[in-house]
């Protein structure tokens, strides 16, 4: 699980909120799968998770200037991924999975149900996937050097700021941005071959 | 063993992303960075970080790319949505010239709340709200001023209905009274053809 902290997201969302479709475009890529995943939850028809998840996405585009930033992003977003099932469910008239273990919005948490949400619906081919790459990570950030490995580590896992990561290796800040866009650079440049292969959907 | 990869070409960017992944670049510099040249490859580049960060994290079930065709429909419903959105405005102000690419350009951002944060609805509401009091504070006055003079032109049909002082009254609209409250029966149509036969023959 993330640490909780600021809203990563704050700065892109803040670009979003101006207007700018480059920027709603880096949340739509970076949620789009997890929309998916939790819409799935819900809906067993393929076809239908996806043009939920677009209507969760329109939704939010249109809802953006009414975002204030109370919560996180995905937090919001989740709330209209869910009253978006539930709404084309509605319309349906055809809850197959709903019924008593609908989301509870009053929870007021994403985590409510990520912690909830089984790991069963996953096809053998997506978590075998799944575990390549993250085999391959681990083989990636072994072979770092240390400063990046480091770096990329305190940032990634233990969530901390690029500040404390400064205080932490006693080095600039600058030289910590450095380390932590090389390490994902590497890291990247080895799981991208596979990602490339990657098809179908994992619900 | 150093395994950091050479310098790409559009490097600067990837950094830029690196950076707004952990929300170290504010929005002026994002902004920057993606008036630049933020393409396809740097959508992978974006999306290969999130991944990475899952990964380490071990969130196993979210290690899969994003789908550059659900974008791509994305993007078409949303100009879909915005078209729609221009042509809703240009029939609600019967502008037809507005319907046009620059304007739908400039809709094709989040919808904004259209009244509630318009500076020009919000300058015409106050003038006619203002106006809307100098008329009701002209007309409070002028009728103290005049009322006598117009109600001593009017004579009501019958003394038992009087106008009370500083209230319009229609001299028709009295006579009408007077004559319902002599014999309201009088004033009231009476029925005709099959309903009068009926009501007749009922009649003792």
């Amino acid at each position: 699980m993330q640490p909780l902290g600021p809203d990563a997201d704050a700065p892109i969302v803040a670009r979003a909120q101006a207007g700018e479709l480059r920027a709603f475009d880096l949340l739509v890529i970076k949620y789009q799968r997890r929309v998916e995943r939790l819409i799935s939850r819900m809906v067993r028809d393929t076809n239908l998770i996806e043009e939920i998840a677009q209507d969760t996405f329109l939704r939010a585009w249109r809802a953006l200037p009414q975002f204030r930033g109370e919560a996180r992003f995905y937090t919001w977003l989740y709330r209209i991924a869910v009253n978006s099932a539930r709404k084309t469910l509605l319309e349906l008239k055809n809850q197959p999975s709903l019924g008593g273990s609908a989301p509870n919005l009053g929870d007021d948490d994403e985590t409510f149900w990520a912690q909830r949400e089984p790991s069963t619906d996953e096809t053998p081919e997506a978590a075998l996937a799944a575990r390549e790459i993250a085999q391959a990570v681990q083989d990636a950030l072994a072979q770092l050097p240390a400063d990046q490995s480091t770096a990329i580590t305190l940032r990634e896992l233990d969530g901390m700021s690029y500040e404390d990561i400064a205080a932490q290796m006693q080095t600039p800040i600058g030289t910590v941005r450095s380390r932590i866009f090389r390490a994902r650079e590497a890291i990247s440049a080895r799981i991208k071959p596979m990602l490339s292969h990657q098809g179908g959907k994992r619900w | 063993m150093n395994t950091s990869p050479a310098p790409r070409p559009n490097a600067p960017t990837a950094q830029w992303l690196s950076l707004a992944c952990d929300a170290q670049i504010d929005a002026d510099a994002l902004q920057a960075c993606l008036a630049g040249q933020c393409d396809a490859s740097h959508h992978n580049d974006w999306d290969a970080y999130q991944l990475v960060g899952r990964a380490l994290r071990h969130e196993l079930h979210d290690l899969s790319a994003h789908d550059p065709v659900f974008l791509q429909k994305l993007h078409s419903r949303m100009a879909a949505d915005a078209i729609y959105s221009v042509a809703a405005h240009a029939i609600q102000t019967g502008d037809s010239a507005g319907f046009d690419q620059q304007n739908l350009a400039q809709r094709s951002g989040p919808a904004q709340p259209q009244a509630a944060n318009d500076a020009r609805w919000r300058l015409w509401a106050s003038a006619l709200a203002m106006a809307g009091l100098l008329i009701g504070l002209w007309t409070l006055g002028g009728l103290g001023r005049d009322a006598q003079p117009l109600l001593a032109q009017v004579s009501p049909a019958d003394p038992s209905v009087s106008a009370p002082q500083g209230v319009w009254r229609d001299a028709q609209l009295d006579a009408l009274l007077a004559a319902h409250q002599r014999q309201a029966v009088a004033v009231v149509p009476q029925p005709d053809g099959l309903l009068r036969a009926a009501v007749l023959e009922a009649q003792p």
